[in-house]
């Protein structure tokens, strides 16, 4: 989604809900993807779960894109069956797995036709970055997330973003951060592949499929939701 | 022409104008973003929220931006701009009227503002270089 008029200097990340910085760590960050608050979503889902009767609970992880008047909504959703007792780590674990890939399919969908026509978010650079460091910022329990990750001035992310284009013709389908050089200090350099910070590797996504553990319901079900608009401001 | 042939063109035509505007449709439904002043009169008419259409306009220079957030945690932004201002007295009285309380709540730098709807934020943010009025609406109702 990200265009130059959402780049922000890189102090107000910590308090900006939205818009977009550039970090000399993990590169581009949309704020709205890092948010943590689907994360936060799914943890409430596995806390309400462990307190329901029965052996098993469901949760479902979604993303979604809404039309200007909601009277669209397009997205997916994955749903997981969760043993009962399961370890904190491996809750952890199980909303990493679900979050990887759910958004890779979420990603895909906004890359085909007909919404690659109408944006170029699909897999745009700095989204599934996103959406790993909005996981951490969550499990990670840390404050002031973003002073490990440098995130530079106004001036100098709109630089990288005059110089190297926008964000969104960069596909990443990875969640690697992509890194743009300074063209000051670097007039030559390309974009490349970075690696993630230390606290950014803690959790590894669930892949004990031979337990029984955690069952699939539902592995990749795209929704349209199709409303009456919502009222206006 | 044989009338077969005049109805097959027929329905030929409306299929057609009918594709096109519904790709247009969805073109400006799920647009990631507009950028646009009063002057552009179908993106202000079509993306404009009633608050910001109304909102009292405290420098001849003032532009409009739109931004629609998709992903794991959706929303619709609406951002008005007024560029060589700094003072935001009129707009603060404007939402008082509207209703709106200051709150603590908000997405962006900047006083808060919350209405009715929880889901609905309003912050105004000052900026010394260049002078400037920002108002950003953030809207997370899905």
């Amino acid at each position: 989604m990200s265009r130059r008029e959402d780049i922000l200097d890189g102090s107000k990340a910590e308090r900006s809900a939205y818009g977009l910085v550039y970090t000399e760590v993990l590169g581009w960050i949309d704020l709205g993807h890092a948010q943590g608050n689907d994360i936060r979503q799914l943890w409430e889902q596995m806390l309400c779960g462990e307190a329901q009767s029965g052996l098993t609970y469901d949760v479902t992880y979604k993303q979604s894109m809404a039309g200007l008047k909601r009277r669209l909504t397009v997205g997916k959703s994955i749903t997981w069956r969760l043993k009962k007792g399961l370890s904190y780590h491996q809750k952890q674990s199980i909303a990493l797995a679900m979050m990887m890939t759910l958004a890779r399919r979420f990603e895909g969908l906004q890359n085909s036709f007909p919404f690659s026509w109408a944006t170029d978010s699909g897999f745009s650079g700095e989204d599934l970055v996103s959406d790993l460091l909005g996981f951490y910022r969550v499990v990670a329990c840390m404050s002031g997330i973003f002073s490990h990750l440098k995130p530079v001035s106004q001036a100098d992310a709109l630089r990288r973003w005059d110089h190297y284009g926008k964000i969104g013709s960069w596909k990443n389908e990875t969640f690697k951060p992509l890194l743009f050089p300074d063209p000051i200090q670097f007039p030559n350099a390309k974009p490349h592949f970075g690696q993630l910070p230390i606290f950014m590797r803690s959790v590894t996504p669930y892949n004990r499929w031979t337990s029984e553990d955690v069952g699939i319901i539902d592995p990749d079900r795209g929704f349209i939701h199709f409303g009456k608009g919502i009222s206006k401001l | 022409m044989k009338k077969s042939l005049r109805i097959l063109l027929c329905v030929l035509i409306a299929c057609v104008v009918g594709m096109a505007y519904g790709l247009n449709y969805l073109r400006m439904e799920f647009a990631d973003s507009a950028n646009y002043t009063e002057h552009d009169t179908l993106d202000y008419d079509f993306y404009t929220p009633d608050l910001l259409k109304k909102m009292p306009r405290i420098t001849d220079n003032y532009s409009f931006y739109y931004s629609n957030v998709s992903g794991p945690n959706p929303a619709l932004i609406f951002q008005l701009r007024f560029i060589g201002a700094t003072n935001a007295d009129k707009i603060n009285a404007f939402m008082k009227e509207k209703g709106f309380k200051q709150s603590e709540a908000c997405s962006f730098a900047g006083d808060c503002w919350t209405g009715d709807d929880p889901l609905v934020t309003v912050s105004i943010e000052i900026e010394e270089q260049p002078r400037t009025v920002l108002v950003s609406m953030v809207d997370k109702r899905t």
